[in-house]
C-alpha cells in the first residue's frame, strides 16, 4: 500500500521539478496577493492572513461548483489538509466532516458552518436505530442545501483558536462560507447561466461479485425438497448454500408457483440467474440548472439566483428535486451607514430514498442474503403482473407469503418513502461608521427549516419493525415526522481600528452574541397495520398509534472581546476571551469563560533572501467551553402502548444529570507558512494538540441499576497531528501553468481519561448485529471497534476446534479489533492550464482505520461469495461433503492431543458442505474487520473557456464547457465488494457496514454562460 | 464610550426575555401516578417469562420443547452473539424493577386529599405490598438464572451505577424473610385505590372483578395466595441445599394458603392487537417467520406415552396426522415437522406467571420429600389433572394418571419427569424443576460446544463492560461464570 501512494507522489513531483527547471518565462511569478490576502474570519470581520496567529486554509468557489453533486460538501474531499470528508452512498444522504479529531464523545464533532455570517443548522434527525445499523433512511444532513454555484470562497478555521469568537460550535472548527456579490463595473448585464447533466452507474468493484456454482439453500445437497414426484429448491432459505447448479437437472423453483408466471407448474433446469443483482440498478441522473443575475453601482450591489436540481438514484422509483431562490444585497445608506441582506429559501422534495442497515433492506438481502438462482428481471415481471409482492422467498407451494424477503419491486413502488424540506435561511445587517476607527454592526440572522417525512410500509409486506415500533414487528404501515429546527442569532458588534503609532496598530472587537436554537419533532406511526390496505394515514392504524413529541429550546447569550496588535506588518499578537451563559446546564454551573492567545511573526520581513517570498511563525493557545442539550437536568417519564384502556407509564432509561458541568477544550497550535521561489512553491506546516476535558457523554452503566445509561461529565479526549499543505507551480508561463496542491494530515484521538473506574466508553447503546460495538477505551483510539475475536496460541497463530476445522473464537465480545480512525489522509490536486484549456483531477488518498462489514460476515455463512467456493488440497470443490473429499484445512494450530499446552499445525477438515451458520462455524467476528485504506481518483475534469474576444459576441461575455468524472475509479481498496467510505449516516458511529449502496461513477457535461 | 453602551444594552434588555422552563419540554412529562408504571412493570415480567424470542428467552430450546429452523445458534446454546443476557438484564433490572422502584417512590411520596387521610395508610400499606411481591419474584428469577447477582445495591439509578453482586443463598434467606412480611402487611380489608390512582383496575395479575369493597378484598386474597405459592417456590427451591429451611418456609407457605385451582393462576390475559398481544403469538404468527418446529425430546416422550396433550402443544405434520419433533441442536425443514400447537398462533393465549399446576407439583414434592402439604400420590393426581385441564382436556387425565402412576421409590423421577410435561408453556420454571429434580434426562444438542445442557446464563457482556470489577468477582465466587456452572440449590 505504502509504496503504490508514494509511487504515484514521485511520479508527479519529479516530472513536474524536471519542467520547472527548464521552463522559465516572464509572468511567472505567483502573485503573493493571491497567496496572503484578505480572508473572512470569524463574525464575517475581514482580516489580512498573513495577521493571523492561527491556521486556516481557503478553497475557491470554483473548485466546488464545477461538480454538481446533491451536497456540495463531496466537492471539498481531500481539499483541505485535516478535514476528514466521509462522502455518502445513500441517496440524498448527510455527509460527515470532522477536522482535527474529535472533541466530543457523543455530541456532535461536526464543524460549524456560517453562510455569510449565519451560522446554519447542519444535524441530521437519523434516529438512533437507523445511525446504528438497525432499520430506516438516512434523511441528510442541512449542509447539502449549500447551493454550490453561489459560492465565492470557502475559508476553513482549523482549530480552537481560529473560531474562539464564535463559542463553543466552532471548537470542531468553522467552515465560513461567501457567497458570490453583485459588483460594480462589471462586465455585461450580469446575467449567469449554467446547466449541467449527469450520469451515473454503479462501480462494479464496491457490489458484490456472486459465486455461480451454488444456488438457493443451507444445507448443500441437502437441501432439496419434493414436489409433485420432483425435486423442490428451498424457497425458504436466503441464502446460496445449496445444491450444485446443473443445467439438466429440472426441479420445481418458486416461479412454478406463482400465478401468471410463464413457468406456471413446470420444474425448470436448476441455473444461476441470467440476470443478477447488480441488473436491480439504473443509470442515476442530475439535471442541474441555474441562472443568477448580479450588478451594482457605487451605492448598491445586489446579486439574485435560481437554481434547479432534479436528480434520480440508482435504484427505481426515487427522485430528488430541488429548488433554491436566493439573493443578497448591499446598500449604501449614506456614506457611514451600510445595510446589507441576504435571504435563501430552498424546497426539497424526495421520495425513494435507499433504506440503511440491516432489517429490511434491499442492499443487506443482495450482500448477506440471497439466492443467486433468483432472476431480477423475474422479480420485475411478477410484480408488474398486479403489483402484488410475488416473492422468490415464499412459505411453500401453496403459501405465496413472503417468508423474510419481499418481492424488491414491490418494496421500492409500494413501500418507498418520501419526504419534504422547506428552508429559509437570512440575514440583515446595519454596519455605521461612526468614524474612521470605530464601526458597528448590527446583524439578526435566522436559519430554520420544516420538514415532513412519511414512510410506508403496504399490505402483504414481511412484517418487520417499522416507524416508533423498534421491537414489535408490524406487518403493514405509516409512520409520518414533522420536524421544525431553527436557529436564531443577534449579533452586535464594535470593531475599533486604530494605529497607534506609525508601526503600530491595534484592531479591537467587542461584541454580544443571543443564540437561540429550537427544535420541534412530532412522530406518529400506525401500530398493528393498516385496516383499509394500504390507505396510508394515522387514523387508518388498526391499534392506537404512537406518537412521540418533542419541543425543546436552548439559549446562549455570549461577550466577548478581542484585541490585536501589529507592528511594522510583521508582529502580531491577539488574545480573545469570551463568556457563555447557557440555559442547558443548571444555575451555578451554566457561565464559562473561556480565552486564547495567538501571535505571529512574519519571517520574511526580517529575513530577506531572494528565494524567499515569504514566511511566517504562528503559534496559538485556546480554551472553549461547550455545554449541552436542553432538556438534559430533569428525568421523565414516558408514555407506552396503554394495555386497553389502561394507560402504562416507564421511566426514561437514560437518566438526567441535573450536576453537568461545562465542557473544556484546550488546543495549542504551532505552524509555519513558507514561499519560496516567487511564490511557486508553498508550504504550510501546522503541529496541533487538543484536549477535551469533562466531555459529557451518555456512559453507559450497569443495567442492575435499573437504568441503562447515565449522562455525565465522563472523561477527556486527546488529539494530535501534523497537518501539510504543500503548493508547487512547475510551470507557469503566458499560455501554460501547472500547478499542484498536496494536503496532508494524521489526527489521531485517543481517551485519555474516563471517570469513576470506568474502563470505557461505549459509544452505542445497543450492540449491532454481528455482535460489534463502538468504544473509547481509556488509553485508547476514539472509535474503537470490540467483537468476538480469534484465539491465539503462544507463537501468535490462530487456534483451531480439532472437532470441527474451525477456527475458534472467544467468548468475551469486548476484544480490541482496531479503531474507525485513519492514520493518514490526504489529497492531491493537479491542475494544468493551457491557453482556455483547464485539465484537473484530484486524488484522494486514506491509509489506515478499520471497517467491519456485517455484509462479509453474513455472506460468509450464505455462500454468497466468489471465494466460497474452489478446490482444495486434494483437489476437490471445497463444498463436497467430507465423505467426498471436500472442506479445506484452515491455516492455525490445534491443541497437541499428547502434549497439553502446546499445539501442533492443524491438519482437520472443515466442513463446507452447508452452511457455517448451520454447522455453528462460524469465525469471529475479528474475522470480517478491514483495513478501510484506500486511494481513489475521486475526480477528473476538462473545462474549455472561451473568452468574449474568442467569442467575438457582443453580449455573451464568456463561456466554458467542462466534462467532469467523479468517483472515477478506486486505485486501491482492501475492503472487498465494497466501499470503505460507505456507511449509515453522518456522525460519530462509523467503521461499521451492513448493506450499504455500492458507490457510483458519475459523467457530467456542464455548460456555463455569463452575459 | 457612550456608543458602545446601547449595542450591550440591548443584549441585557433580551436576557432578561429568557423564561425559566426554557431549558424543559413541553412534552415531556416529569411525573405520573404509579398505577401506570405498575401495568407497565407487569406487562414487560410477563412478556419477558413468556416470550419465545431468541434475543430474550431460549428456555423453550434449552428445555428440549422446540428446534429452531433456520438458524439454530440458540438451540446449540450460543448465547453471547445475540447478546441475550445483557437483554435478560434489561427486560428485569431496567423494565420491570425500576419501574417498580419507581411506583413506590411515587407512593411514599404521595400527598393524600382530606377524604383519605385515614384510609390511605392501609391503602399504601397494601399497595406497597404488591410491588414487593412483584419484585421478589423478579429476584428470584435473576438468581435462578445466574447464581450471584446485584441485589442490595441494585436499582439506585445514579446512586450507584456499578453495583455490587450478592451471594445467592443470601438472597434467598432475604426474599423469604421479605415476602413473608409482604404477605403479613396485606390487610384483605384494606382498600387499593386512593383518590387519584384507581390501583386494582391497572393491576393485570389480579384486577377486582368490580370496583366494590367485597371485589377488592378478593383481589387481596389472591395476592396473599399468590404471595405464598411465591414463598413455597422459594421452600422447594432450596430443598437439597438448606433442608431445613426449605422445610419451615413450605411448610409456614402451606399453612398460610396457597393456590387451590386454576381461579387462582397468576397470569396476563393478553388482548388481541399488537402491541399487547401474547408474544408468544409475536413471534410464531405476526412476524410471519417460522423459526420453530416441535423438539424431537418432548414430541417423541408425549407419542411413546400416548399423551393427549400433544394435539394442543404441537400441531400434526401435513396430512400425516403424524406429531413429529427434530433432533435438539440441527436445522428443520418446517413444513416437515410439527409446528408450535393452536395456543401459540391465539393471540390472547394467556401469559403465565405461575399457576396452580406448578403450585401442585411443589406440593407433591413436598410431601415426597417430608410428608406434608397433604398425600403425595393425591397431589401428583392433582397437578396432572390441573395441566390436563389447563389445555381443555381434562377428561383425558384419568387414563394418563393410571398409565404413569406416582412411583413412591423414584418420586424424583415421577415429579420431574411429569412436571417437564406440564410445564411447556412455562419454560424457566421447568428448568427450575429440571435443575433440582433431574429428570428427564437431557442429551445436550447436536452441534453444542459444551458437553451438558446449560445450568445457568453466563453474565452479560455489558456487565464486563461497565460493572467490570464486581461481575469478575461474582464470577470466581460461583466457581467461574460459564453455562455449566451449577447454582448453589442445584446440588447433584
Amino acid at each position: 500500500m505504502k509504496k503504490l501512494t508514494a509511487g504515484v507522489l514521485v511520479l508527479v513531483l519529479s516530472s513536474s521539478l524536471a519542467v520547472a527547471n527548464a521552463q522559465q518565462k516572464k509572468s511567472d511569478t505567483v502573485r503573493t496577493q493571491d497567496i496572503e490576502g484578505v480572508v473572512v474570519t470569524a463574525l464575517g470581520i475581514k482580516r489580512e492572513k498573513k495577521s493571523l496567529g492561527y491556521a486556516t486554509q481557503e478553497v475557491k468557489g470554483d473548485d466546488v461548483n464545477k461538480n454538481p453533486t446533491s451536497n456540495f460538501l463531496n466537492n471539498l474531499s481531500g481539499q483541505v489538509a485535516g478535514m476528514d470528508i466521509k462522502q455518502s452512498t445513500n441517496f440524498g444522504g448527510s455527509i460527515n466532516v470532522v477536522m482535527r479529531g474529535f472533541k466530543s464523545f457523543s455530541g456532535s464533532n461536526q464543524p460549524l458552518f456560517v453562510v455569510d455570517g449565519v451560522p446554519i443548522i447542519n444535524n441530521n434527525i437519523n434516529t438512533s436505530s437507523q445511525t446504528t445499523g438497525r432499520y430506516g433512511v438516512d434523511y441528510g444532513n442541512a449542509a447539502s442545501d449549500i447551493n454550490p454555484n453561489d459560492v465565492e470562497t470557502i475559508n476553513v478555521l482549523k482549530g480552537a483558536a481560529a473560531a474562539a469568537l464564535y463559542g463553543s460550535r466552532a471548537a470542531n472548527g468553522a467552515i465560513i462560507i461567501t457567497t458570490k456579490k453583485g459588483k460594480k463595473n462589471q462586465k455585461g448585464i450580469g446575467l449567469e447561466y449554467s446547466s449541467s447533466i449527469t450520469m451515473s452507474a454503479i462501480d462494479k468493484t464496491t457490489f458484490p461479485k456472486y459465486q455461480t456454482e451454488y444456488g438457493e439453500g443451507y444445507v448443500g445437497e441437502d437441501e432439496w425438497g419434493s414436489y409433485n414426484g420432483g425435486l423442490a429448491a428451498g424457497f425458504g432459505s436466503d441464502a446460496s448454500y445449496g445444491p450444485k447448479y446443473d443445467p439438466n437437472l429440472l426441479v420445481y423453483q418458486y416461479d412454478a408457483f406463482i400465478p401468471g408466471s410463464p413457468n406456471y407448474g413446470k420444474a425448470t433446469p436448476w441455473t444461476m440467474a441470467k440476470n443478477g443483482p447488480s441488473t436491480f440498478f439504473k443509470n442515476g441522473t442530475n439535471f442541474t440548472n441555474s441562472l443568477s443575475l448580479s450588478g451594482g453601482n457605487d451605492v448598491a450591489t445586489y446579486r439574485i439566483n435560481y437554481t434547479n436540481l432534479d436528480a434520480t438514484d440508482i435504484l427505481p422509483n426515487s427522485s430528488l428535486v430541488k429548488n433554491n431562490f436566493g439573493g443578497n444585497a448591499s446598500y449604501k445608506i449614506t456614506d457611514k451607514l451600510t445595510a446589507s441582506l441576504y435571504a435563501n429559501y430552498i424546497t426539497q422534495k424526495t421520495r425513494g430514498r435507499n433504506d440503511t442497515g440491516y432489517n429490511g433492506n434491499i442492499m443487506s438481502g443482495f450482500r448477506q442474503w440471497w439466492p443467486t438462482n433468483v432472476d431480477i428481471k423475474q422479480q420485475d415481471d411478477f410484480y408488474n403482473m398486479s403489483h402484488q409482492n410475488y416473492t422468490w422467498n415464499i412459505t411453500n407451494p401453496t403459501n405465496l407469503a413472503p417468508q423474510y424477503w419481499d418481492n424488491i419491486y414491490f418494496q421500492r413502488y409500494q413501500n418507498y418513502q418520501n419526504d419534504s424540506r422547506d428552508r429559509f435561511s437570512g440575514n440583515v445587517s446595519l454596519s455605521y461608521d461612526v468614524s474612521k476607527e470605530l464601526n458597528f454592526l448590527v446583524r439578526l440572522s435566522n436559519d430554520s427549516y420544516s420538514m415532513t417525512t412519511e414512510e410506508r410500509k403496504a399490505n402483504g409486506s414481511v412484517p418487520n419493525i417499522f416507524g416508533l415500533n423498534i421491537n414489535t414487528p408490524q406487518p403493514s404501515g405509516y409512520s409520518i415526522g414533522n420536524y421544525r429546527l431553527s436557529e436564531r442569532n443577534y449579533d452586535f458588534i464594535g470593531t475599533y481600528k486604530k494605529d497607534l503609532t506609525e508601526d503600530l496598530n491595534l484592531n479591537g472587537v467587542l461584541g454580544t452574541n443571543i443564540r437561540t436554537n429550537s427544535a420541534y419533532s412530532d412522530v406518529h406511526s400506525t401500530v398493528g397495520g393498516l385496516s383499509v390496505p394500504n390507505y396510508f394515514d394515522i387514523s387508518n392504524s388498526k391499534e392506537r398509534p404512537l406518537n412521540q413529541t418533542s419541543d425543546t429550546s436552548k439559549q446562549v447569550i455570549g461577550v466577548f472581546a478581542q484585541a490585536s496588535l501589529g507592528y511594522k506588518s510583521t508582529y502580531y499578537l491577539e488574545g480573545t476571551i469570551r463568556r457563555d451563559q447557557t440555559t442547558a446546564l443548571s444555575p451555578g454551573n451554566n457561565v464559562y469563560w473561556y480565552p486564547s492567545v495567538s501571535g505571529s511573526v512574519v519571517l520574511s520581513n526580517l529575513i530577506k533572501a531572494p528565494w524567499l517570498s515569504f514566511a511566517k511563525a504562528r503559534a496559538n493557545y485556546a480554551i472553549v467551553g461547550n455545554d449541552t442539550d436542553a432538556n438534559q437536568l430533569i428525568d421523565t417519564y414516558l408514555a407506552g402502548s396503554p394495555f386497553g384502556s389502561q394507560p402504562t407509564y416507564q421511566f426514561n432509561a437514560i437518566l438526567k444529570n441535573p450536576d453537568l458541568i461545562a465542557e473544556k477544550l484546550k488546543s495549542m497550535e504551532f505552524g509555519l507558512e513558507t514561499s519560496f521561489l516567487k511564490n511557486r512553491v508553498g508550504l504550510d506546516a501546522t503541529w496541533y494538540k487538543n484536549d477535551s476535558e469533562n466531555l459529557i457523554s451518555n456512559v453507559l452503566v450497569s443495567y442492575a441499576s435499573g437504568t441503562t445509561l447515565q449522562k455525565q461529565n465522563i472523561g477527556n479526549l486527546r488529539t494530535e497531528a501534523f497537518e501539510l499543505s504543500l503548493r508547487v507551480t512547475p510551470i507557469k508561463s503566458q499560455d501554460f501553468s501547472w500547478n499542484l496542491v498536496a494536503n496532508w494530515s494524521n489526527p489521531k484521538t485517543t481517551v485519555t481519561a474516563l471517570k469513576n473506574g470506568v474502563d470505557n466508553l461505549a459509544l452505542q447503546t445497543n450492540t449491532s448485529q454481528g455482535g460489534v460495538t463502538l468504544n473509547a477505551p481509556l488509553g485508547g483510539l476514539y472509535g474503537t471497534i470490540y467483537g468476538t475475536d480469534f484465539i491465539y496460541a503462544p507463537d501468535g497463530q490462530k487456534v483451531i476446534d480439532p472437532d470441527t476445522g474451525a477456527y475458534m473464537k472467544t467468548t468475551s465480545t469486548n476484544n480490541n479489533l482496531g479503531s474507525y480512525q485513519a492514520q493518514w489522509f490526504g489529497g492531491l490536486r493537479n491542475t494544468i492550464n493551457y491557453k482556455n484549456v483547464s485539465l484537473s483531477f484530484l486524488i484522494d488518498v486514506k491509509k489506515g482505520g478499520k471497517v467491519f462489514s456485517l455484509d462479509q460476515s453474513y455472506g460468509y455463512g450464505t455462500g454468497i461469495y466468489a471465494d466460497s467456493v474452489g478446490f482444495n488440497d486434494l483437489g476437490n470443490p471445497i463444498r463436497n461433503t467430507l465423505a467426498d473429499g471436500g472442506g479445506i484445512i484452515q491455516q492455525g494450530v490445534i491443541p497437541d492431543p499428547g502434549n497439553p499446552g502446546h499445539f501442533i499445525t492443524n491438519n482437520v477438515r472443515l466442513d463446507k458442505s452447508w452452511s457455517s451458520q448451520v454447522l455453528n462455524t462460524d469465525p469471529p467476528a475479528a474475522a470480517f474487520v478491514y483495513d478501510a485504506s484506500y486511494v481513489k481518483l475521486r475526480e477528473a475534469s476538462i473545462t474549455y473557456t472561451l473568452s468574449k474576444e474568442t467569442l467575438g459576441s457582443k453580449f455573451i461575455q464568456g463561456m466554458s464547457f467542462s466534462v467532469i468524472g467523479s468517483n472515477l475509479w478506486i486505485i486501491h481498496k482492501n475492503l472487498p465488494y465494497a466501499d470503505p467510505e460507505a456507511g449509515l449516516s453522518s456522525g460519530n458511529l462509523q467503521g461499521y457496514q451492513s448493506g450499504v449502496m455500492p458507490t457510483t461513477r458519475n459523467f457530467s457535461f456542464n455548460v456555463k454562460v455569463n452575459f | 464610550m457612550k456608543k458602545i453602551i446601547i449595542p450591550i444594552l440591548l443584549g441585557t434588555l433580551l436576557v432578561g426575555c429568557t423564561t425559566d422552563d426554557i431549558n424543559l419540554d413541553s412534552h415531556s412529562a416529569y411525573t405520573t401516578i404509579p398505577s401506570t408504571l405498575v401495568t407497565n412493570a407487569q406487562k414487560e415480567l410477563s412478556d419477558y417469562v413468556n416470550t419465545p424470542s431468541v434475543n430474550e428467552n431460549n428456555f423453550r430450546l434449552t428445555m428440549q420443547y422446540w428446534q429452531e429452523t433456520t438458524y439454530v445458534e440458540e438451540s446449540n446454546y450460543n448465547f453471547t452473539n445475540r447478546n441475550i443476557s445483557n437483554q435478560i438484564y434489561i427486560d428485569n433490572y431496567v423494565n420491570v424493577l425500576n419501574s417498580l422502584v419507581k411506583a413506590k417512590e411515587l407512593i411514599n411520596a404521595y400527598q393524600p386529599v382530606p377524604s383519605e387521610i385515614s384510609t390511605w395508610p392501609k391503602i399504601q400499606k397494601n399497595q406497597l405490598a404488591i410491588i414487593d411481591i412483584m419484585q421478589v419474584y423478579t429476584y428470584q428469577g435473576l438468581v435462578d438464572t445466574f447464581g450471584n447477582i446485584p441485589y442490595s445495591q441494585s436499582n439506585q439509578l445514579g446512586g450507584n451505577v456499578a453495583p455490587a453482586y450478592d451471594d445467592a443463598a443470601g438472597i434467598y434467606t432475604n426474599l423469604i424473610t421479605r415476602l413473608q412480611q409482604d404477605i403479613a402487611n396485606i390487610d384483605v380489608n384494606g382498600g387499593i385505590n386512593s383518590e387519584s390512582d384507581n390501583f386494582t383496575s391497572a393491576d393485570l395479575y389480579y384486577p377486582a372483578a368490580t370496583n366494590t369493597a367485597p371485589a377488592i378484598a378478593a383481589s387481596l386474597t389472591s395476592w396473599k395466595k399468590f404471595g405464598n405459592s411465591l414463598l413455597l417456590k422459594l421452600g422447594m427451591t432450596l430443598a437439597d441445599s438448606n433442608p431445613t429451611l426449605a422445610q419451615q418456609t413450605a411448610t409456614t407457605a402451606i399453612s398460610n394458603g396457597v393456590m387451590v385451582s386454576s381461579a387462582d393462576d397468576c397470569k396476563v390475559r393478553y388482548l388481541s392487537g399488537s402491541p399487547n398481544y401474547s408474544p408468544i403469538y409475536e413471534n410464531v404468527k405476526a412476524s410471519n417467520r417460522n423459526d420453530f418446529v416441535g423438539g424431537k425430546t418432548l414430541v417423541d416422550y408425549m407419542n411413546t406415552n400416548s399423551d393427549t396433550r400433544r394435539s394442543k402443544y404441537f400441531r400434526t405434520v401435513g396430512t400425516t396426522g403424524n406429531y413429529i419433533g427434530q433432533v435438539i441442536g440441527q436445522p428443520a425443514s418446517f413444513a416437515n415437522f410439527s409446528a408450535p400447537g393452536d395456543f401459540a398462533y391465539t393471540p390472547t393465549t394467556p401469559g403465565i406467571l405461575m399457576n396452580y399446576t406448578e403450585v401442585a407439583f411443589y406440593l407433591t414434592e413436598a410431601s415426597a420429600r417430608w410428608g406434608i402439604g397433604g398425600n403425595a400420590a393425591a397431589n401428583y393426581a392433582s397437578a396432572i389433572t390441573s395441566s390436563f385441564t389447563d389445555w381443555g382436556i381434562a377428561s383425558d387425565a384419568t387414563a394418563y394418571i393410571a398409565a404413569h402412576p406416582y412411583n413412591a421409590a423414584n418420586w424424583k423421577q415421577s415429579v420431574g419427569t411429569q412436571a417437564w410435561v406440564a410445564m411447556y408453556n412455562q419454560p424457566l420454571t421447568s428448568w427450575n424443576f429440571w435443575r433440582r429434580l433431574d429428570y428427564p434426562v437431557l442429551q445436550p444438542a447436536s452441534a453444542a460446544t459444551i458437553n451438558s445442557v446449560p445450568v445457568r446464563m453466563s453474565y452479560p457482556a455489558s456487565e464486563y463492560q461497565t460493572n467490570g470489577a464486581n461481575v469478575n468477582a461474582a464470577s470466581s465466587a460461583i466457581g467461574g461464570d460459564l453455562l455449566t456452572t451449577k447454582l448453589f440449590w442445584d446440588k447433584n
